[in-house]
C-alpha cells in the first residue's frame, strides 16, 4: 500500500506540469469534466478487443471496473488517456480493470493509437456504436465506473485527470475494502 | 478520357511548377492587416486541385472527393478534370445535389490513386443593407432551410439557447444579429465539460464545449437560427489563397491546402435574400490572429471582422456543397454529416480524413490570371 502511495505522488508530480500546460493552452481554470450518479443497468455486452478477446460481463467481475469511451480524433480523449494508462499501471488489472473503448473507428487506427502512444490497457472495439448507445454515451469521453461488488456507481463526462485527488475519491469506493 | 487525361495532365504539371512560389511569398513577407472590408464586384479564377493516395489499401478501395457544385451571385463552378488508375464516376448526393468524384479500386491495386483539378470563380460579398429588393425564395426552399436534421435539431436546448440569444429582438435581421453575436461571445468560455460530441450541436450545447474540432459553430449558428424560424444553410467549402486583408488565421496556403477547409453559413431575409455570415471566423480571428487570445469585438483586430462577417465574407474561398447528412453512393458506412474532406474506405473501414495516416492527400490552388 505505500508502494502505492509514492507511486501515486510521484505519478502526480509528474503529470502536474503537464496538465498545467494544457490547462493553460486551452483556457481552463477549472476542472471541466462532469460525475454523476450512474444506476446502470451494465446489461449483457460482447465487445471484441484488438488482441481479439471477446469481452462479455463475467471477465469483469470480481474488481473495480472503470469502462471508458474514446475516440482518436477527439482531443480530450487524448489528453487524458496517459493519466488513465497510469491509473491502470498503479492498482493493477485484479484490482482495478480499466477498459478503453474505442467509439466507431478501424481496429487498425485504435492499434496504431495505442502502439504510438504506449497504451497497454485492453482497448475494445465499439464498432457500430451500440455499446455507446445501450449505456447512454454521447459525450467523449466518457468513463463508467463499477465497484467491485459489479453495481454500476458514476458516470463522469469529459477530460479528467485520473491521477488527480478528484479522480481518487471517485475511485476509492469502487475499490475492495482492504 | 484520354484528352481529359492530357488537359488534365497539362493542367497539373503547371500547377506544380508553380506551386512552392506561394509558400515562399508567404514565408518572406509577414502580412501587414489591413482593414477587414470585402466587397463583391472582382472575380478571380482558381484550378483547385485535389489529389489522393492510399497508402495502405486492404481490399476493394473506395473513394469520394467534394466537387464545388455551388452557382450562385459568389461562385461559378466550372469545369472538372481528373485522372485515375481505378474506376471513376461523377455523382451526386441525391437530396442537395452535393457533387462528388467517385473513384474505385479493385483488391489488385496495389497503389491507388485518383487525381481531381475543378475550376471555379469567385467573389467577395458585402450585402447592401439599405437595398431590400432581392427577389423572395420560394416558400418549399424556406420551409427545406429551416428543418431538422440529424446533427442539427431544432428543438429541446437548441431553441430554448436560440430564444435566450434573441431576447425581445424584433426582426429577423435583429434576431440573426442577436444569434451571431451569441456565437461569437460563448466560444471564449470555459466549457462545462471538456468532451466532444459526434458532431451534433445538442451535444455542444449541453457540454458548453464550443470550440476546436469537435465544434462546427457555424453548424450550431444554423441550428440556433433554424430553431428560431430563420432559414439558415452552412456552405462547405476552403480558402484558397492568402487573405488579401493580411489576417492570416483567414488564410489558405495554395501550396498546401489540407486543413484549409471552412464551413461558413447563409441565412434568408426578407428583402435581402440569401445573407453571407460567418461568425465562426470572428471567434477564430479573437483566438488566434494574434499572440493573445482578444475576449472583446471592440478590439481594432477583430471589430470590423465581427462587422463585415455579419453579411459579407472575402472571396478568397471556394464552395463545395450546402448539403447535411450526405448518404455516400456505393458506401457501407453511415451518412456523412457533411461533405467537405475527401472520404476514403477500404476493407478496415472509413479513413479518418481529420488525420489521414491511411490515405494521404494533397490540396493545393492555383490562381488563373485572363
Amino acid at each position: 500500500m505505500s508502494f502505492h502511495i509514492i507511486s501515486r505522488r510521484a505519478a502526480l508530480a509528474g503529470t502536474a506540469a503537464w496538465l498545467a500546460g494544457a490547462a493553460t493552452a486551452q483556457g481552463l481554470t477549472v476542472p471541466a469534466f462532469e460525475a454523476s450518479p450512474w444506476a446502470g443497468p451494465v446489461g449483457a455486452f460482447s465487445l471484441v478487443d484488438t488482441s481479439g478477446k471477446t469481452w462479455r460481463p463475467a471477465d469483469i467481475a470480481g474488481r473495480a471496473v472503470m469502462i471508458n469511451f474514446w475516440a482518436s480524433w477527439c482531443e480530450p480523449c487524448r489528453a487524458e488517456m496517459p493519466t488513465l494508462q497510469q491509473l491502470a499501471d498503479l492498482y493493477g488489472p485484479e484490482k482495478l480493470l480499466v477498459l478503453a473503448v474505442n467509439f466507431k473507428e478501424p481496429a487498425a487506427r485504435a492499434l496504431q493509437f495505442a502502439k504510438t502512444t504506449g497504451v497497454t490497457l485492453p482497448v475494445l472495439l465499439d464498432v457500430d456504436g451500440k455499446a455507446a448507445r445501450q449505456w447512454g454515451v454521447k459525450v467523449f469521453p466518457t468513463t463508467l465506473l463499477i465497484d467491485s461488488r459489479g453495481r454500476p456507481r458514476q458516470r463522469v463526462m469529459g477530460e479528467v485527470d485520473w491521477t488527480s485527488a478528484a479522480a481518487e475519491k471517485m475511485i476509492a469506493p469502487l475499490l475492495k475494502p482492504v | 478520357m484520354t484528352t481529359q487525361r492530357r488537359t488534365f495532365l497539362k493542367t497539373s504539371a503547371a500547377a506544380a511548377a508553380t506551386a512552392a512560389l506561394p509558400t515562399l511569398a508567404l514565408a518572406q513577407t509577414a502580412p501587414t492587416r489591413t482593414l477587414f472590408a470585402p466587397q463583391s464586384g472582382a472575380w478571380r479564377t482558381f484550378d483547385v486541385t485535389t489529389r489522393i493516395d492510399i497508402l495502405k489499401p486492404e481490399g476493394v478501395t473506395k473513394v469520394w472527393i467534394p466537387v464545388p457544385s455551388v452557382n450562385s451571385d459568389y461562385q461559378k463552378s466550372l469545369d472538372n478534370s481528373f485522372s485515375s488508375n481505378g474506376t471513376t464516376l461523377m455523382t451526386q448526393d441525391g437530396q442537395d445535389g452535393a457533387k462528388m468524384l467517385y473513384a474505385e479500386f479493385p483488391a489488385t491495386e496495389k497503389k491507388p490513386f485518383v487525381e481531381l483539378t475543378s475550376r471555379v470563380q469567385t467573389q467577395g460579398r458585402a450585402i447592401d443593407w439599405s437595398n431590400k429588393s432581392a427577389p423572395a425564395e420560394s416558400a418549399d426552399t424556406l420551409r427545406y432551410y429551416t428543418r431538422a436534421t440529424k446533427w442539427v435539431p431544432t428543438d429541446g436546448i437548441v431553441r430554448k439557447t436560440a430564444l435566450g440569444a434573441i431576447g425581445n429582438a424584433k426582426t429577423d435581421v435583429e434576431k440573426t444579429q442577436k444569434i451571431y453575436d451569441w456565437i461569437v461571445a460563448n466560444t471564449y468560455r470555459e466549457p462545462k465539460v471538456r468532451g466532444c460530441g459526434e458532431g451534433d450541436i445538442k451535444t455542444m450545447l449541453e457540454t458548453g464545449n464550443l470550440g476546436g474540432k469537435c465544434a462546427d459553430l457555424n453548424a450550431l449558428f444554423v441550428g440556433l437560427c433554424r430553431s428560431a424560424g430563420i432559414p439558415a444553410r452552412d456552405v462547405y467549402g476552403i480558402r484558397l489563397v492568402p487573405s488579401a486583408f493580411g489576417y492570416k488565421e483567414l488564410s489558405g496556403n495554395p501550396a498546401s491546402l489540407k486543413g484549409a477547409q471552412h464551413c461558413r453559413s447563409e441565412v434568408y431575409l426578407k428583402g435581402y435574400g440569401w445573407v453571407a455570415m460567418d461568425p465562426a471566423d470572428v471567434a477564430k480571428v479573437m483566438r488566434l490572429e494574434t499572440a493573445d487570445w482578444i475576449k472583446t469585438t471592440i478590439n481594432p483586430v477583430v471589430a470590423p471582422v465581427n462587422k463585415a462577417l455579419f453579411g459579407g465574407w472575402e472571396g478568397n474561398w471556394m464552395a463545395y456543397n450546402t448539403a447535411h447528412d450526405v448518404a455516400l453512393p456505393k458506401s457501407t458506412g453511415e451518412k456523412l454529416g457533411f461533405l467537405m474532406y475527401p472520404t476514403a474506405e477500404t476493407a478496415a473501414g472509413r479513413a479518418d480524413p481529420y488525420a489521414p495516416d491511411d490515405f494521404k492527400y494533397q490540396i493545393t490552388a492555383k490562381e488563373v490570371k485572363a
